[in-house]
């Protein structure tokens, strides 16, 4: 049958099977990485994977920092060049794109035989690694937590999303403490100029954000004449980049905004300053009530509570450099106490978080002389799935390796597959079982 | 006849022009209910209201001045006054984290110690406090419950949490830890600063210093300025 005498939805399916779309999206891809992996230089892993990786299109590809980065600027320095593009697919398009090419092509479309089984086993753990990539993106959440020894916490941070807390301080120890939360994603966009009221019915005042600054540092207005300045303090942006030049990590940038907090009788009109590395909140006195505000990063609960008992450095043999972090820790779910044991490679993992060691002070740099940790925390619910999707492409692959190898030597392929495939899982399993 | 372009170009323009106008006058009159709260955790820290915008945003400038004026206060250890039992006296090596307001040494062979430290703040709260004193005695922390059932002694005008722990001693810095050990400490943490007594020795020793240790905490007092 000719391609005009087709019909139209089955030019959709021929469209979206074909072989030349599966090409242009892995060819997409390959440049995707390459000028995302150029960007992360001069722009950060965390913006570089938002503007490339994650995103619907490339809003703008900025042409200057991938020169720069491959130092190309030694012969022609071109300066500050970026084109502007809103046609580009980003890489959750292309990802998308591929899913479906991977399932009319790889799938519906593949002639199925014995010949085919191998390859499409193959096809469904990529199109189940997908699917796990987008599942990570939409849902899974990570941060850190900071203990001392002796100290017990259930509450991580996130490293990237950024919020505002109001919390009214209350005159009973005892009682429960809750905050009302401001999502950045509401307040990022306010920079000098721009502002925006934020209402609750519980705050005797409505609190406005401006003046919002992504990386910056509080400064004292020694001469007294700016009028920015808020009790004696003006917000000083700071470049992003390091001493060297690169990126600074996103964790490390700490954004600062304007708070103006209105008295809701229309009587008073307090102001302060929010920074994310503020030693303390800015509190806000109405009445006899204080409420304290702060820019923090955002707090996730855990569902059990993490005790650090023990913590400990290992050096490499007559070196200053650490070999291995590890904690010694209890976990409290209610009344029920579990000793575990944390290393760098060797997470605990409960109720579909993982607890890594990823840092530690002996408290000798803070003058305590208390030894802490710094866990990293992951809630993936597709924290296993890439682990599985490439068991089973190896699986699929194997098999369609050995079918075609029994063929060649004439001997019965699905015999010589299967028992070979045995063979391997069975040496593969005792391996495991010895390393483990 | 008007071209397409004439029909609709102009008063495509004016509305866009009229939308601007509007969103810029909306740049500061948004508004927008706040809709999510968080429980705190009962092991959250507690902030503390009305801290100067100095301190809070490490302001350097103010810092050294705040050092020039510390410079001219009395030490921590000018505030306190004590009297030392007999046998005991005052170490003659500095600490290694200069982190003892007084240093002292009692026993046949100076085995056993006793320090007074000040820190400003809760210092992390007396849970985390006592557990890392647990940890340093090779013991398990103890539960938000047990730690609530900690006995108190007077001191300094307050009550403070006393703890008697034995075990194998291994302080900050220790290669190996010293067995049979016992240690015996109070903890005063209140908002503005936290003081801790700490002794450990040999277990005997410490059992007969046990009554000097009490008599040791009764006589710190705050060394007040005196009426003229």
């Amino acid at each position: 049958m000719s391609d005009s005498s087709k019909s139209f939805p089955a030019k959709i399916f021929a469209f979206f099977s074909s072989f030349g779309l599966a090409t242009s999206v892995l060819v997409m891809l390959l440049v995707l990485t390459f000028l995302g992996t150029l960007e992360q230089a001069e722009h950060g892993l965390v913006a570089s994977q938002a503007r490339y990786f994650e995103s619907a299109f490339i809003d703008r590809i900025d042409v200057g920092a991938c020169w720069r980065a491959l130092g190309f600027n030694v012969y022609w320095n071109i300066g500050d060049v970026s084109l502007p593009l809103y046609i580009l697919p980003g890489g959750y398009t292309l990802m998308a794109l591929l899913f479906v090419n991977l399932l009319c092509g790889g799938i519906v479309r593949i002639r199925k035989s014995p010949k085919t089984i191998g390859v499409i086993i193959s096809h469904f753990a990529i199109l189940f690694m997908i699917a796990a990539g987008a599942v990570t993106h939409h849902y899974a959440i990570e941060g850190s937590l900071n203990l001392r020894e002796g100290q017990t916490g259930d509450e991580f941070q996130s490293f990237h999303d950024r919020v505002i807390e109001i919390e009214k301080l209350q005159t009973d120890p005892k009682a429960k403490r809750s905050v009302l939360v401001i999502d950045d994603s509401k307040f990022r966009d306010l920079a000098a100029g721009k502002g925006r009221t934020f209402t609750h019915e519980s705050l005797p005042f409505d609190l406005m954000i401006t003046g919002w600054k992504k990386h910056a540092q509080p400064k004292h207005d020694a001469s007294g004449s700016r009028a920015d300045a808020v009790d004696g303090y003006f917000i000083q942006e700071v470049p992003q980049l390091d001493k060297d030049g690169a990126a600074m990590p996103d964790e490390q940038l700490a954004s600062a905004c304007i708070a103006i907090a209105k008295d809701k009788k229309g009587e008073e009109v307090h102001n302060g300053i929010l920074w994310e590395f503020a030693a303390a909140p800015w509190t806000v006195t109405v009445g006899a009530d204080k409420y304290l505000i702060s820019l923090v990063h955002r707090t996730y609960k855990l569902p059990f509570a993490v005790r650090l008992d023990e913590t400990k450095e290992e050096k490499h043999p007559g070196t200053e450099r650490a070999r291995l972090f590890s904690s010694k820790v209890t976990k409290i779910t209610g009344t029920h106490e579990e000793k575990r044991y944390i290393t760098m490679n060797e997470p605990v993992r409960s109720e579909g978080y993982a607890v890594f060691q990823s840092t530690f002070s002996s408290g000798e740099q803070e003058g305590t002389g208390v030894k802490s940790s710094g866990f990293m925390i992951v809630e993936n619910p597709a924290d296993h799935w890439p682990l599985i999707s490439c068991i089973i492409v190896a699986e699929g692959l194997l098999l369609h390796f050995l079918m075609m190898l029994a063929r060649f030597i004439k001997v019965n392929p699905w015999k010589f597959a299967f028992s070979l495939i045995a063979a391997f899982n069975a040496a593969f399993a005792l391996a495991m079982w010895k390393l483990l | 006849m008007r071209s397409f372009t004439m029909t609709y170009f102009q008063p495509s323009c004016a509305l866009l022009a009229c939308s601007l106008l509007l969103t810029s006058c909306d740049r500061l009159q948004e508004r927008e209910a706040i809709t999510e709260t968080r429980e705190l955790s009962s092991h959250a820290t507690k902030a503390f209201a009305d801290i100067p915008s100095s301190t809070r945003f490490f302001d350097d400038a103010k810092k050294e001045s705040q050092q020039q004026d510390a410079q001219k206060r009395p030490s921590f250890r000018e505030l306190l006054t004590w009297t030392l039992p007999e046998g005991w006296s005052e170490s003659t090596t500095p600490d290694p984290m200069g982190m003892r307001v007084l240093d002292l040494r009692f026993g046949p062979n100076q085995e056993g110690e006793c320090y007074i430290s000040l820190m400003p703040g809760p210092a992390g709260g007396l849970e985390a406090n006592v557990n890392r004193w647990r940890t340093q005695m090779g013991q398990p922390p103890y539960t938000a419950e047990e730690i609530a059932k900690l006995p108190t002694k007077p001191f300094f005008n307050r009550d403070a949490s006393f703890v008697a722990f034995d075990g194998d001693f291994k302080g900050f810095g220790a290669e190996a830890a010293k067995t049979g050990y016992r240690m015996l400490g109070l903890i005063h943490s209140a908002d503005q600063a936290t003081i801790f007594v700490k002794l450990t020795g040999p277990k005997a020793l410490v059992e007969q210093n046990a009554a000097a240790f009490d008599a040791f905490c009764q006589s710190i007092k705050p060394n007040l300025p005196k009426q003229e």
